[in-house]
């Protein structure tokens, strides 16, 4: 089994040559049928998001496994790019290389964000791709049904995948999730309508909120993103009682100073009831001023608070890089040695087959001697063919257990070349 | 004739007696297989002591404080493994100690003393607590609950040589929901006091964002104050329905109950406390949001305990002592409030 992989992602190469050679779901389909053409007997799945375009190959014979050079300049040509132009940020892996890097990019160790959910998802999706335009058997079924798995290990066995690391994600899975066990029954309110509050409205959605107000100054975009989040637009008049009704507020106005203050607040929270409020003021500068912090019921985070958070976070995911890379290489070797055993499958049934002739051959010789004797005992001759069989295994053993104890591709393969010497099989 | 069980005799398993029960049971009616596995399952059953479920209860607490420092796959079933385990004990050595009685040709002891009335409430509250961890696996409930539970559980094993509540081994309704409601009030003030701890806590790492400093996790504060909310009323109403029903089984056995006496006075002071706790919860509208409750959870705990240490410290519903196997009636000896 020969495995190789050619492509550009985020480290080497710029966005501009990347959507340059990016694939859309049809050209993908395309472009991996004219592939298998041009190679035959290759497998293919191509990977393409924002981050990166990646071939995958995989071969039975290292002879029929394409050059880089040949799948780079066929991945370029496609797109009527110049390969010269392109070569210099392409990366390429052969081997148990080609293998690590399927899995760190399935485990999202190799995305820009590190521990990002979405990238399996896309592995996932491009190996269903080739598999339905028939470019993807089983050496590629194989090794991404692995990737899954190591990416699946990583996501449980280290805390990479736990840690959020985006301001909106971490205002609520860590701050508003700790204050609130459910969201559907929460009033919700978004002041102003930037792209940070909507970020956060989205999570907020998918955590399970539903009443959501929205007050922006400009009340065709308040209205517009209510539209879109099923929400309900309310004019600017209404801040201070859509305040005073609400348990969760989220802040991301652009003025200039805060709009509002601590004695506007206290004036809107004799309003309230004994409810405690959580603010998640994403503004910059502060939308609610720092004092207002200071009142018992109210939970005030700013941006800064929030981006402490993240920081902690993105320094946990990196002390648990090293455990994810260990995870991987584990895999790899697991993966390598199980498939090098594979391989040596037909090897290892002719000789089988072979030494299962020998015997049936030897064993009829010797019963029609022993018939021409008159010895026809049923029970003997069970007894003969079941020494026989035992003598055969016990031949075998040795040689067999030598081949899967030494998985190691390269030991591997001598020893079926020595097996297949010794014992004269021939394909 | 009724017998007065002495404090040896109450601590006596009544599974072995049921044992004896059994053995004089028709003959012709039981298989001689089926007695053998009868006396089998009430030989394990009547081996459950106080020992096992306090050592799963101790293990409990040890495994959520463990999570602090520690992490360890399969750390939530270990924590609800060994709490089912307990409880499981537990409840066998509670219909022992309640229920078999009566088969063992003896009327039920239902909370006769103060060490049943401390099993039973420390069962309610692992029930309580193995709900709440089913709900909320990494909550780290149990580290604020199993502190209780064994408390609960150490004060019934300090007390289990006091004399029972009653002399009277007679059935009494009035006595039964007496002595319910004020185990019932006693589990939800004591859940109340951990989750009103909790809140505290959790309320403390939001304010000064020390969340994912302090790797301690805990139930969402909404959670804990409706928590600490329901922990008031219900405790309110226990406390309540056992009063009253005190107060009538007095009046039925006595015709008259002491209102001078200076646990009753604490305990109606108790109810009025935790009465003004429950109408505050339900009409003020302070400042402090959920942290009000919190702090008058705890206040109900705190009377609580003063509550339970004068009447410990007096002799509130014990009767006077008496000799092994004496016997007299009911009538022989003042009945004191229960």
């Amino acid at each position: 089994m020969h495995w190789s992989m050619v492509g550009w992602s985020h480290h080497h190469t710029p966005l501009d040559v990347r959507e340059k050679l990016a694939f859309s779901t049809e050209q993908v389909v395309d472009v991996l049928r004219k592939f298998c053409t041009q190679f035959p007997e290759t497998e293919a799945v191509l990977i393409s998001t924002c981050n990166r375009v990646e071939l995958y190959c995989a071969t039975r014979q290292a002879e029929k496994l394409p050059d880089s050079d040949d799948i780079g300049s066929f991945l370029a040509n496609y797109h009527q790019l110049d390969y010269g132009d392109v070569s210099e940020q392409r990366m390429a892996a052969v081997g148990a290389d080609s293998l690590k890097h399927l899995f760190m990019v399935a485990a999202s160790l190799d995305s820009m964000i590190v521990g990002e959910a979405q990238i399996l998802s896309q592995v996932k999706a491009a190996y269903e791709l080739a598999c339905q335009g028939q470019t993807a058997a089983a050496l590629m079924h194989q090794a991404f049904q692995r990737a899954t798995v190591v990416a699946r290990r990583v996501a449980n066995e280290t805390e990479i995948h736990r840690r959020r690391i985006s301001v909106p994600s971490v205002a609520v899975s860590e701050i508003a999730a700790n204050f609130f066990e459910r969201f559907d029954d929460k009033r919700i309110l978004l002041i102003g309508a930037g792209d940070m509050g909507m970020e956060t409205l989205r999570y907020l959605i998918d955590a399970g909120a539903k009443s959501i107000r929205i007050v922006n100054r400009n009340s065709e975009r308040a209205a517009s993103l209510a539209h879109q989040l099923g929400g309900e637009a309310l004019p600017w008049e209404q801040l201070d009682q859509s305040l005073a009704d609400a348990d969760l507020v989220v802040s991301t106005t652009s003025a200039t100073e805060p709009i509002m203050s601590l004695e506007r607040f206290k004036s809107i929270r004799s309003k309230r009831s004994a409810r405690a409020v959580l603010i998640l003021d994403l503004a910059v500068p502060r939308d609610f001023e720092k004092a207002i912090a200071d009142l018992s019921d109210v939970y005030l985070y700013s941006v800064d608070d929030l981006q402490q958070v993240c920081d902690r976070n993105i320094q946990a995911r990196q002390q648990e890089w090293p455990k994810a890379e260990q995870i991987v290489e584990a895999e790899v070797h697991k993966f390598l040695g199980e498939s090098v055993l594979r391989g040596s499958g037909p090897t290892i049934k002719k000789l089988r087959e072979q030494a299962e002739g020998i015997k049936q051959d030897e064993l009829q010789r010797l019963l029609g001697k022993l018939a021409s004797r008159g010895i026809v005992d049923p029970q003997a001759i069970k007894e003969v063919d079941i020494a026989f069989g035992r003598l055969v295994n016990k031949l075998l053993h040795p040689p067999l257990s030598a081949l899967r104890d030494n998985s190691d591709a390269t030991h591997h393969a001598s020893l079926i070349d020595a097996l297949r010497r010794l014992f004269q099989i021939n394909d | 004739m009724i017998l007065v069980r002495s404090a040896d005799e109450s601590k006596s398993q009544p599974l072995t007696r049921v044992a004896g029960f059994f053995s004089c049971v028709n003959r012709d009616n039981y298989t001689r297989s089926l007695r053998h596995s009868i006396f089998k399952v009430i030989a394990v059953l009547a081996g459950v002591t106080v020992s096992c479920f306090l050592l799963s209860y101790l293990l409990v607490l040890l495994f959520e404080a463990a999570r602090i420092y520690l992490k360890y796959p399969g750390r939530n079933l270990l924590v609800v493994g060994m709490l089912v385990v307990g409880l499981i004990a537990h409840s066998i050595f509670l219909i022992n100690q309640f229920s078999l009685g009566a088969l063992a040709d003896e009327r039920p002891q239902l909370l006769s003393n103060w060490f049943q009335w401390a099993v039973l409430g420390a069962w309610g509250l692992a029930v309580a607590g193995l709900i709440l961890t089913i709900r909320n696996p990494n909550g780290s409930i149990g580290l604020f609950l199993m502190p209780l539970v064994l408390t609960l559980i150490g004060l019934g094993l300090l007390l289990r040589d006091a004399a029972p509540f009653h002399p009277s081994t007679t059935v009494n309704l009035w006595l039964g929901i007496h002595g319910v409601g004020l185990v019932v009030s006693t589990m939800f003030i004591a859940l109340g006091f951990a989750f009103g701890v909790m809140y505290l806590v959790q309320s403390y790492r939001l304010k000064t964002r020390k969340l994912s400093r302090i790797r301690i996790k805990l139930p969402a504060l909404d959670f804990l104050q409706s928590m600490n909310r329901l922990s008031i009323f219900a405790s309110s109403i226990g406390l309540a329905i056992g009063l009253i029903s005190g107060i009538i089984l007095n009046f039925n056995r006595e015709g008259q109950i002491s209102w001078i006496n200076g646990e009753i006075v604490f305990a109606f002071a108790l109810f009025a406390w935790v009465l003004v706790a429950a109408i505050l919860e339900l009409t003020s509208r302070g400042a402090l949001g959920g942290r009000r409750s919190a702090y008058l959870v705890i206040a109900n705990f705190a009377f609580m305990v003063l509550a339970l240490a004068l009447v410990l410290y007096g002799s509130h519903g014990q009767s006077a002592p008496t000799t092994q196997h004496q016997p007299h009636s009911k009538f022989q000896q003042p009945e004191m409030h229960g």
